[in-house]
């Protein structure tokens, strides 16, 4: 018997009757909170339906399938690394604009906030729930925004590009981080709670996503931007961004 | 259809999936599937991986003694080739060599799950074990005269002066072209640094136990030699290595030192990632002082640098001059932090 190859995830996805469609509409604009919060619940609703049939995949692909497991942890403590370093350098040589003045002012308390988050991680039984996700073999979508994922008589998603194996953690993550980061004021506890319900996961689960939720994203952004160099920008652009990137990333969950 | 772009395409043309290949292995081929290198058959007999053999038949004969020794003493999370109707685990087709191993299944290994770090780590360990006394045996013993290459025991401090001639040779390669690239000038930049860290890491070696280490068999392993996350398959929480092809005979550290620098360098070198792997190896199999200063040593050879250089400019790799000078820049990059993890290693482990 010839063995089944799917040449992409999207493939095995579609043959376990989820839709790829071309567009999914959906505006954020004006929206009140209170039903942005309603639409998140029935969003994890579809992010746990889609996990239903990703779990436990064990098939052959011509493309491969990417493990981002441990992904942004990593990411996150590379990035208070990097910043320490850029602090330290800064404060022995002299600011030398006002975006390295802001860095002076609030670096040590952003470092602070990241470590904290980081901890909180770990303490959150970080490797117990690596462990889970491994046993389970849990396949996360990437962008379970409401424009990619949607529930009707089917679920539907537009682009599967994202998807890797991952703790279905990452899913519930990905969509509230950007909501956090764009002001939004939600009440991330109990959203936060309602997804670890959905989806079966424990108290460890929970305080693992505000730990993730609350960490400094878009400074630790805008700093690595200035050090790449890829964005040229004036250091006045620079400095808007991260006066900018302090609002986005409010204040800390835990 | 295949819409896949093969990285590897050029490699895999070369292959001959000639039916006749496959029934010399007793073997009906209903499908073929490349995957990196090699091809994977589904066949009469289950799934199976066909790879072209770069290296000669002796060198094949030498790692599948390896293999077979330590799967008899208790380590069967390794692969296993399949005989041909000759009873070989080879074949000569066309000017080329070819084998067949049976597929593992599982997903490749990720270093930035710390769970498939530590489950690599402790299975590392026990593959370590699994080779200890195959030194002894005579045939084996045979096997390695014939292929002095694959024997690095005793050879490490030979071979880090050697490489830093090399070094020291690209400089003066890339010094006299009139046109310099952005490669030449990064490399030139960074070169002399890069120099003082191997003579340190000779410094190092010299100054240990390291000859007499060498002497102690039990501190001798069948090492693996390329422990890239693809060549570690996880299943069900068990590990498996495939890709022997680098296989040698050395110090237990030195595969340690392999699966360290691949574990952590694109994390930071993050010294706590490093507790964590030698924690883990050694509750299964301990490692004494002097082979901690023996592996410090080992880490300070700048692999990295050296490796992008000569490939560059022995043009060992066919990568586009892009694909160079990122990763040239990648390694120049983490000098800091590589630095920062030397001597956090240095203190902890008082070496």
């Amino acid at each position: 018997m010839a063995i089944i190859i799917y040449n992409g995830f999207s493939d095995y996805m579609m043959f376990k009757g989820i839709k790829n469609v071309d567009v999914i509409e959906f505006k954020y604009k004006n929206i009140d909170v209170g039903i942005l919060e309603k639409k998140l619940i029935e969003q994890f609703g579809a992010i746990y339906a889609f996990h239903e049939k990703s779990l436990g995949f064990n098939g052959y692909l011509r493309n491969r399938l990417n493990n981002n497991t441990g992904r942004v942890i990593e990411e996150y403590k590379l990035y208070i690394k990097k910043m320490a370093s850029d602090l330290n350098n800064i404060k022995r040589d002299e600011p030398k604009n006002s975006f390295e003045e802001l860095i002076v002012k609030y670096g040590d308390e952003v470092i602070n906030r990241g470590e904290e988050c980081i901890r909180a991680a770990y303490n959150s039984d970080y490797i117990g729930i690596i462990t889970r996700s491994m046993r389970r073999t849990e396949i996360c979508l990437g962008n379970t925004d409401f424009q990619n994922l949607r529930k009707s008589n089917f679920i539907e998603v537009v682009s599967f590009e994202d998807c890797s194996y991952n703790m279905v953690e990452m899913d519930c993550f990905c969509l509230l981080s950007k909501l956090k980061r764009k002001g939004v004021k939600l009440d991330f506890q109990r959203l936060v709670n309602e997804f670890c319900y959905i989806e079966g996961l424990d108290a460890s689960s929970s305080k693992f996503l505000i730990a993730l939720l609350s960490y400094p994203h878009e400074f630790m952004k805008c700093c690595n931007k200035y050090r790449e160099g890829k964005k040229e920008w004036h250091e006045g652009r620079f400095s808007e961004k991260l006066v900018k990137a302090l609002i986005q990333d409010g204040d800390s969950l835990l | 259809m295949l819409d896949v772009r093969y990285k590897d395409k050029n490699y895999l043309s070369e292959y001959d999936l000639d039916v006749n290949l496959f029934s010399e292995f007793d073997l009906k081929a209903y499908d073929v599937i490349p995957v990196r290198k090699v091809f994977i058959l589904n066949t009469d007999k289950g799934d199976k991986v066909l790879k072209k053999v770069s290296y000669s038949t002796s060198e094949l004969e030498f790692i599948n003694y390896g293999i077979e020794y330590i799967k008899n003493n208790n380590f069967n999370r390794i692969i296993e080739f399949q005989k041909t109707k000759n009873k070989l685990i080879y074949i000569s087709w066309k000017e080329d060599i070819y084998c067949i191993m049976n597929l593992v299944e599982g997903r490749e290994c990720e270093y930035s799950n710390p769970v498939d770090v530590m489950l690599a780590s402790k299975a590392l360990a026990e593959l370590h074990r699994a080779s200890e006394g195959l030194i002894y045996e005579e045939e084996f013993q045979q096997l390695l005269v014939m292929n002095p290459q694959r024997q690095l025991c005793g050879r490490v401090i030979k071979k880090f002066n050697k490489k830093l001639e090399e070094l020291k040779f690209f400089r003066s390669i890339a010094a006299l072209y009139e046109n310099k690239n952005e490669f030449d000038n990064i490399f030139l930049e960074h070169e002399k640094y890069y120099e003082e860290n191997i003579k340190q890491s000779i410094r190092i070696l010299e100054q240990s136990e390291y000859y007499n280490l060498c002497d102690e068999k039990e501190k001798i392993a069948f090492c693996h030699h390329d422990l890239a996350h693809h060549n570690i398959l996880i299943n069900k929480e068990q590990v498996y290595f495939l890709d022997f092809d680098y296989a040698v005979v050395d110090l237990k550290v030195h595969d340690i030192c392999n699966f360290i620098n691949k574990a952590i360098k694109n994390f930071g070198f993050d010294i706590e990632k490093c507790h964590s792997i030698l924690k883990e190896y050694t509750s299964v199999n301990p490692l004494d002082e002097r082979e901690l200063r023996v592996l410090y040593g080992m880490l300070s050879f700048p692999e990295d640098f050296y490796s992008v250089s000569r490939d560059y400019y022995t043009r060992q790799k066919q990568w586009s001059e892009e694909v160079f000078l990122n990763r040239l820049k990648k390694k120049v990059e983490y000098r800091e932090d590589r630095e920062a993890f030397l001597k956090a290693f240095k203190n902890h482990y008082n070496c």
